[in-house]
């Protein structure tokens, strides 16, 4: 489930940041509040990323709550590379990683409710944001937005009424669902 | 700081004014993957010439179950009948299986086994198990073994073609564009084919079964008193089925409509209980050739198997899937005085299905197979809980102990202590 390019280039900045970074790795940590805006909608998100920077690159992990369609927690790995190192200015930020299901459906007494199972599937997004120098400390404040992507999967086993008598087809195969979730990401967050 | 944010933010409200026309260009996708199925039919008259199958025939989805003399016929939902010789409860050993497509229930009386084809009720004579001749038919004894799109198409409705009977299913992975399948309205398989609908089965001692007839369940949809048949036909109406002469055909007179949502029907001294998704029914057979209402207890919406000893009634109400509701719970009711208002007891479930008694022993299948202390009913006592997958039939007697579950049969035998030891397990097929 996790992208196995994207994971291949995340290895790469790894390799070339040593050649490129200036002085030591230091620590920096971001919260980001924004919405994911397509075609089911408007909905929430945050996220928070942990992690290095040195120079104009930082990599770190991060955790989300994405209320999208299903609501879902992406964990992922993220690379921003600043565009205005030491000013005010554009940075590139690439995520991605796994998106966890956490929803479950409901159904009302009266309904012939079938069984639903989700299952994680990839998460990805790719911004373009501005960052302001808030404080001689690191504080800075970020405005991003972008592209996000989410994938879920769901098993969906029905029961057909009318049921003759003592619970209803039990042996037909699950449906399974792909669920492929395209946004418009837009965020502000905190670093320091 | 003011003067950079005073160039900056002009430039952030275009790019923000894009950002929101964007998501209109994006779309979402769904796609669907699942298994359609296309019935194969075959000649009823062909089927009905074949009706001895391999004895060496594995068992592939247990169904229900029915005990007569030494025999055990187990279903095999909508294959047919495994015949088990059960004089050795240790070891039984097949000795017949009797291909049935569509079967789901069984009963017999002296020789004749009853059984359900789809929605046509088979008497096949069983004198020699190993050669068991069909001998009679009633077209449509049960006209609502119909599908999904609600269209009665081949099986048994004169309006197509009574001739043919489907006898398996070719299964086809399909993968479409699809939406939220949020509102989960039954799924229309495309063409009219759909998957044969298969049930749980749940069954039970019956207790006022005659030397000449077996035991069967207390999710039975068809069970021998006398000389009638009474049968769920569908889902609101009882049917009353003459099988007084064996050599002659089953007759059924009209359908006596009963409740909504029929599941099970369980017969004892004189009475039927009926089980339906919102209520238990109590019939009188005085006249059993016109069952009349006796009594009525009714519940939240739930799936129940009912079983009674005379005194109460026993109720399994199971929620969820198909059977809707939020029930799962055991409720015990007394049934002595029919004219008395019933206030149940109630225990709280996992999930029960099938039930059956045997003296003081009450048997649940619940997370396992729970046996009670039935002795001071409507209290119970816990008194063991036998660890079983997915239980959902059982039968007890003569301190033997069968329980069917989605792996297999297992048989038990109990002391009067009340232990418990297995003695066999015949395994579904994997």
């Amino acid at each position: 489930m996790f992208n196995k390019s994207l994971l291949a280039a995340l290895i790469g900045c790894l390799w070339l940041l040593p050649g490129q970074a200036q002085g030591p790795w230091k620590f920096r940590s971001v919260e980001y509040g924004g919405i994911l805006t397509g075609e089911k909608g408007t909905f929430g998100q945050l996220q928070s990323i942990n992690g290095m920077y040195k120079g104009s690159w930082f990599l770190g992990v991060g955790a989300g709550l994405d209320y999208y369609r299903f609501r879902s927690v992406p964990l992922f790995f993220s690379v921003n590379k600043d565009l205005m190192p030491h000013k005010n200015g554009l940075f590139l930020s690439l995520d991605g990683g796994v998106n966890y299901p956490w929803y479950k459906r409901h159904y009302s007494q009266l309904q012939f409710a079938p069984v639903s199972i989700f299952h994680p599937g990839v998460y990805w997004s790719a911004s373009l944001g501005y960052k302001l120098k808030m404080s001689p400390h690191g504080k800075e404040l970020l405005l991003s937005a972008g592209y996000s992507f989410k994938k879920l999967k769901e098993d969906y086993k029905y029961y057909y009424p009318p049921c003759v008598q003592g619970g209803c087809p039990v042996t037909t195969p699950p449906d399974h669902y792909d669920y492929d979730n395209q946004r418009v990401a837009m965020k502000a967050g905190i670093s320091f | 700081m003011r003067k950079k944010l005073y160039f900056v933010i002009p430039d952030l409200l275009t790019v923000s004014l894009i950002l929101f026309l964007l998501p209109g260009c994006l779309k979402d996708h769904i796609t669907r993957n699942y298994v359609m199925s296309r019935p194969v039919y075959a000649l009823k008259t062909t089927v009905l010439s074949g009706i001895n199958g391999s004895r060496d025939q594995p068992i592939v989805a247990a169904g229900k179950i029915y005990v007569k003399d030494q025999y055990i016929f187990l279903n095999d939902i909508d294959k047919g009948i495994h015949v088990y010789d059960n004089s050795d409860p240790s070891h039984p050993v097949q000795t017949a299986f009797l291909n049935i497509p569509g079967n789901e229930d069984i009963a017999v009386k002296g020789n004749m086994l009853y059984a359900d084809m789809y929605g046509d009720l088979l008497a096949i004579d069983i004198s020699d198990l190993h050669h068991a001749v069909f001998r009679n038919i009633l077209h449509r004894a049960f006209p609502a073994r119909a599908y999904l799109n609600g269209n009665i198409t081949i099986l048994n409705d004169n309006l197509v073609d009574s001739t043919m009977v489907i006898t398996g299913w070719i299964n086809k992975d399909t993968t479409v564009s699809s939406q939220d399948p949020q509102d989960p309205y039954p799924y229309y398989y495309g063409g009219g084919y759909l998957l044969a609908p298969t049930y749980y089965s749940n069954a039970a001692v019956s207790s006022s079964s005659n030397g000449a007839t077996g035991v069967a369940g207390s999710m039975a949809k068809m069970v021998l008193v006398n000389d009638y048949m009474y049968a769920i036909t569908e889902s609101h109406s009882l049917g009353v089925i003459g099988i007084k002469d064996a050599a002659a055909a089953p007759t059924m007179s009209a359908p006596i409509s009963v409740g909504f949502d029929l599941q099970t029907i369980y017969p004892f001294q004189g009475y039927l209980f009926l089980g339906s998704q919102i209520g238990m029914y109590i019939y009188d057979l005085s006249n059993p050739a016109a069952p009349v209402k006796a009594g009525t207890f009714m519940h939240g919406r739930a799936c129940d198997p009912v079983i009674s000893d005379g005194n109460y009634a026993y109720i399994t109400l199971h929620s969820g899937t198909s059977c809707g509701g939020a029930n799962n719970e055991l409720d015990i009711v007394p049934v002595k005085d029919l004219q008395q208002t019933t206030v149940p007891t109630t225990y709280g479930m996992t999930g029960p299905h099938g039930l059956c008694k045997d003296g003081n022993l009450l048997f649940v299948c619940d997370d396992g197979l729970k046996v009670y202390d039935a002795a001071n009913a409507p209290t119970l006592k816990l008194l063991t809980t036998i660890t079983v997958k997915g239980s959902y039939d059982v039968m007890a007697g003569n301190h033997n102990l069968m329980v069917v579950t989605d792996q297999g049969l297992y048989q038990y035998r109990y002391d009067d202590n009340n232990q418990f030891d297995q003695l066999s397990f015949l395994a579904v097929k994997k």
